[in-house]
């Protein structure tokens, strides 16, 4: 399996090319040098998905292969669930290199050398079956998402949300590490399969395994931006230039939650079984109350990267919710919902950095009715708030609805798809009114409510049109529609889901050497409830963009639900040392959470 | 001496979590993220701890000699290494900020966003 | 939230991690118990295995070599853009006079003794690189030391070392690819990335351990380099501040 080793080190082989000859190349040389390696590295990820639809081929690296039963080497598992999100990474990789051609920070082929790292970090985090290879890629992608963030802090106010970003996330690490090591020290291996099979073996879990459970999945939330970690996500993102937020929001966030389905499935899945009802209700709820937080700040939001960094994390709950119900079909649901709306977000990421190059501002205010020369861009954003609202037949609504006939078969959550539609209408409502405002010129301009906290950004220079990043949005755009048409893809991650929830069978591939050809699933066509869903929930997100756009909603809103919105504003305060405390509370929420339900 | 370790460990994590919140000056912040990662430290080498055993160097040791685990300290190695560099961006940050602002005091910077 | 009120509210949340942090450390076996298996494994078998009679670096540039490469590119990417960023800055400030031969600390003695020490910093870390496979050390110990090498020519008054930036940066790159070639090599000569693919040789001799000691010398060119750019970088600050 050199395919797997090779599509990490192909990335940071031409990274450190590019670093190391940057000043003798120019920017178009550098340039062509990581699209090809990023292009190369997205086709040795397709090759791996394509081969890796039978038994799972474990690769032991260093020909580290285990002793007495005993795993030493690191292991990569290239299985369909790891080289499809590994794929997209690469994807979107080479989508943000051919649209940051223009930034000024791309100046400087570092920043390409610092994409190509974050996509072999993120190649590396899909296909590791070791607990300290996975912290060790996860702090590799952290480090680079700073670096690339930081890069733009030449202006005053994005700095703060780099600072906050870098400081954040590096606690999150530093509480994943501290439950590594506690998993270390019971069952002295790294080895994922190798610690939960000694885990199962120790009998119910004790507070030890559920603590290193509730830091190392907390610390992976954090980078998610799961409430109450989600508080870097828009400063970030307000800081970061749409090429890098596209990389973020499509590929940096969801490994988050991939790592979580990773971690959880291999290692806890055996030792929790029989309490999978308290952990359905934890993370349940925190999916929700992700996917609310974000929809109610979205609507607010004014500057369209901080909008689509609360739709982030809005998205992020939604799929956090399903994969929470622990069941095939809403895993593979939440998979093909965070493609298709990966993809839909990667669009409107890009249709912001055209109205920026246009304009210099990205604003709702100040762009209020000048896009209306821009009818594909405008398109673009109208058919992706769409998908993300659940507007069947396009893309994400599939995803919804493998979610929906999951939430039916597990007992107690038959609610989940219509509580789930709440918030997707929310966030769609919030994407088709600034669409709707910028492109048509309907309603009036946002006012400028003095109570709003929200960063002012520098203006940038206006450039004028580039017809490659309009392309590059309707594409995205496309993808997002089609992706659910696309033959056998349901059916595919159906069984990629299954497969990977099938504790047994990746435990006896990886530690025995088993070989064992996971069964082919068909994916059950979506019910007439979630198609009735779908289409209310569009209709919905249509009727409150208008409301919100003729700006009746603000100044007709009852007092409680004003001082409730602003308390909830005031929380997203920028100040670092809160970030810090909601961090520290929520770990420890979840831990008691964790040990109330488990012990 | 049992336990004495991890109790160093838990402590430190949490003073070091203390600090960040209640901090008034961003250099001081990052070291307060630095005193919270070195618990990890103190916790693995303490898992990998074997009382009377040698360092895992065989150089004029026989091979049979009881050492302590060297998985750990490989750990922690990488682990300080990390830590390390993630501090030197963010006093990088600091650094910048201090230019851009006039300021390194966490409430004074988020006085000034709005 | 004012200052007082979040250090109020952490009290009790501090209170309760504390708590169970510590009763997860009390389901951990003794400290002082023992190796786990993995690392008795290691212990009792490395030396046959790979020939290093120093276990450590045959665990970090061997066994867990992935880590390893992941670790390189992080100091690699951080130390890479702490350069760009306190250079940007450092350049958009219109009013720096810098003054690259003026010393930062003006007492001769000093001088005197830290220009004496760089020749030994440096060969001493040499060694220390070299013998990473069979004495406590390797890349990342003697690649620290090196650049500290750095920090004694900047108190030896030659504030010239910040002219050398360009020439860190280049090499390292030069390092962490050449940590990632071994990978590959060992993917073109041996069964599987990071493979071992020289002979163990005699434990204790200089040339032994396969590849281990070559890794070792990537690891400290890239980490002296690393760690020199961004000591570099942040001298060049303090000259700013002091020549103004």
């Amino acid at each position: 399996m050199t395919v797997a080793s090779l599509a990490i080190l192909v990335p940071l082989l031409a990274a450190a090319l590019v670093a190391g000859v940057r000043t003798s190349i120019g920017r178009a040389a550098g340039e062509a040098l990581a699209v090809t390696a990023a292009a190369a590295t997205a086709a040795l990820c397709a090759v791996l998905v394509v081969r890796a639809g039978g038994p799972l081929d474990v690769l032991w690296l260093g020909g580290w292969a285990p002793v007495d039963g005993m795993p030493v080497g690191i292991a990569l598992t290239p299985d369909v669930m790891g080289g499809g999100m590994a794929l997209f990474s690469a994807l979107l990789a080479v989508v943000a290199l051919l649209s940051s051609r223009r930034l000024t920070e791309a100046a400087d082929p570092l920043f390409h050398a610092l994409v190509l790292v974050l996509l072999a970090a993120m190649v590396g985090f899909c296909l590791g079956a070791d607990l300290f290879t996975l912290f060790v890629f996860f702090e590799l992608m952290s480090v680079c998402a700073y670096a690339l963030v930081a890069l733009r802090s030449a202006e005053p106010s994005p700095l703060q949300g780099g600072v906050n970003f870098a400081i954040t996330n590096s606690l999150g690490a530093i509480l994943l590490l501290f439950g590594v090591g506690l998993l270390y020290g019971r069952t002295g291996a790294l080895n994922l399969a190798r610690i939960g099979d000694v885990l199962s073996a120790q009998g119910p879990p004790d507070a030890l395994v559920v603590v290193a459970f509730a830091l190392v999945a907390g610390g992976l939330l954090v980078k998610a931006a799961v409430v109450p970690f989600h508080f870097w996500l828009a400063d970030a993102y307000a800081a970061a230039s749409s090429p890098v937020c596209l990389l973020l929001a499509g590929a940096f966030t969801e490994l988050g939650l991939f790592g979580l389905v990773r971690v959880y499935w291999n290692v806890f899945a055996e030792p929790f079984a029989g309490h999978e009802g308290a952990v359905r209700v934890v993370f349940v709820v925190l999916g929700l109350a992700t996917a609310l937080v974000g929809a109610m700040m979205a609507l607010e939001q004014r500057h369209l990267r901080r909008m689509l960094a609360f739709v982030t994390t809005s998205t992020i709950g939604i799929s956090l919710a399903a994969i929470g119900l622990l069941e095939a079909h809403a895993l593979a649901g939440a998979m093909v919902w965070a493609l298709a709306d990966g993809c839909a977000k990667a669009a409107l990421f890009v249709g912001v950095g055209a109205l920026e190059r246009r304009f210099g501002t990205i604003d709702a205010g100040e762009l209020h009715g000048r896009g209306r020369d821009m009818p594909f861009t405008g398109a673009a954003f109208a058919v992706a708030g769409l998908a993300i609202a659940g507007l069947p037949p396009l893309g994400p609504f599939w995803g919804k609805g493998l979610v929906d006939h999951g939430a039916e078969l597990v007992p107690g959550f038959a609610w989940l798809p219509w509580a789930i539609a709440v918030p997707s209408l929310l966030i769609g409502a919030a994407v088709l009114r600034a669409g709707a405002g910028i492109f048509v010129g309907i309603g009036e301009p946002p006012r400028v409510d003095p109570s709003t906290r929200e960063a002012r950004e520098e203006p940038e220079p206006p450039e004028g049109r580039d017809p490659i990043l309009t392309a590059a949005a309707l594409l995205l755009t496309l993808a997002a529609v089609g992706l659910g048409a696309a033959p056998g893809l349901l059916d595919a991650t159906l069984t990629a889901a299954a497969a990977a929830l099938d504790t047994e069978a990746v435990h006896a591939a990886v530690l025995f050497g088993a070989q064992v050809t996971p069964a082919e699933l068909g994916a059950p066509f979506p019910s007439a409830l979630a198609w009735a869903i779908g289409i209310l929930s569009a209709c919905a997100a249509a009727v409150v963009a208008w409301i919100a756009l003729l700006g009746a909603a603000r100044s007709n809103a009852p007092a409680p639900a004003r001082s409730a919105m602003q308390a909830m504003r005031d929380l997203h305060s920028g100040h670092v040392g809160d970030y810090v405390l909601w961090l520290a509370a929520g770990f420890v929420a979840l831990g008691g959470a964790l040990l109330a339900g488990l012990t | 001496m049992n336990g004495l370790p991890y109790l160093v460990a838990a402590w430190l994590l949490v003073v070091g979590v203390y600090g960040m919140v209640t901090s008034r000056h961003l250099v001081h912040l990052v070291v307060c993220l630095t005193v919270a990662q070195s618990s990890t430290y103190v916790l693995l080498l303490a898992v990998g701890y074997r009382d009377g055993a040698a360092a895992p160097v065989f150089k004029s040791q026989p091979a049979s000699t009881p050492v302590v685990d060297p998985i750990v300290q490989t750990l922690t190695l990488t682990d300080v290494v990390v830590e390390a560099t993630v501090a030197a961006l963010l006093l990088a940050l600091t650094v910048q900020v201090k230019k851009r602002f006039g300021t390194v005091d966490p409430d004074e910077l988020a006085a000034m966003r709005d | 939230m004012s200052r007082r009120g979040r250090g109020l509210l952490f009290l009790p949340i501090g209170g309760m991690a504390l708590a169970g942090l510590v009763a997860a450390c009390t389901g951990l076996p003794d400290a002082g118990s023992g190796a786990s298996a993995y690392g008795r494994f290691v212990a009792d078998q490395m030396v046959d295995r790979r020939g290093t009679t120093d276990v450590v670096s045959a665990v970090t540039f061997d066994l867990r070599a992935f880590d390893t490469l992941g670790e390189e590119f992080i100091l690699f990417a951080a130390a890479s853009a702490c350069a760009l960023i306190l250079r940007v800055q450092a350049g958009a400030d219109p009013d720096t006079r810098r003054e690259r031969h003026a010393p930062a600390i003006a007492f001769a003695g000093m001088h005197a003794l830290a220009a004496w020490l760089v020749a030994p910093t440096v060969v001493l870390a040499a060694y220390i690189i070299s013998h990473g496979h069979i004495t406590p050390g390797g890349g990342f110990q003697g690649g620290v030391i090196a650049a500290s090498a750095s920090l004694l020519v900047f108190a030896a008054g030659r504030g010239a070392i910040t002219r050398s930036v360009p020439a860190l940066e280049v090499t390292e790159a030069l390092g962490a690819g050449a940590f990632a070639l071994l990978g590959v090599g060992g993917l073109v000569f041996a069964t599987a990335a990071f493979a071992n693919f020289l002979g163990p040789g005699t434990p204790g001799d200089l040339l032994s351990g396969g590849t281990i000691p070559l890794a070792n010398i990537a690891v400290g060119i890239e980490v002296a380099a690393a760690f020199t750019l961004i000591f570099v970088e942040l001298f060049e600050q303090a000259l700013v501040r002091d020549a103004r």
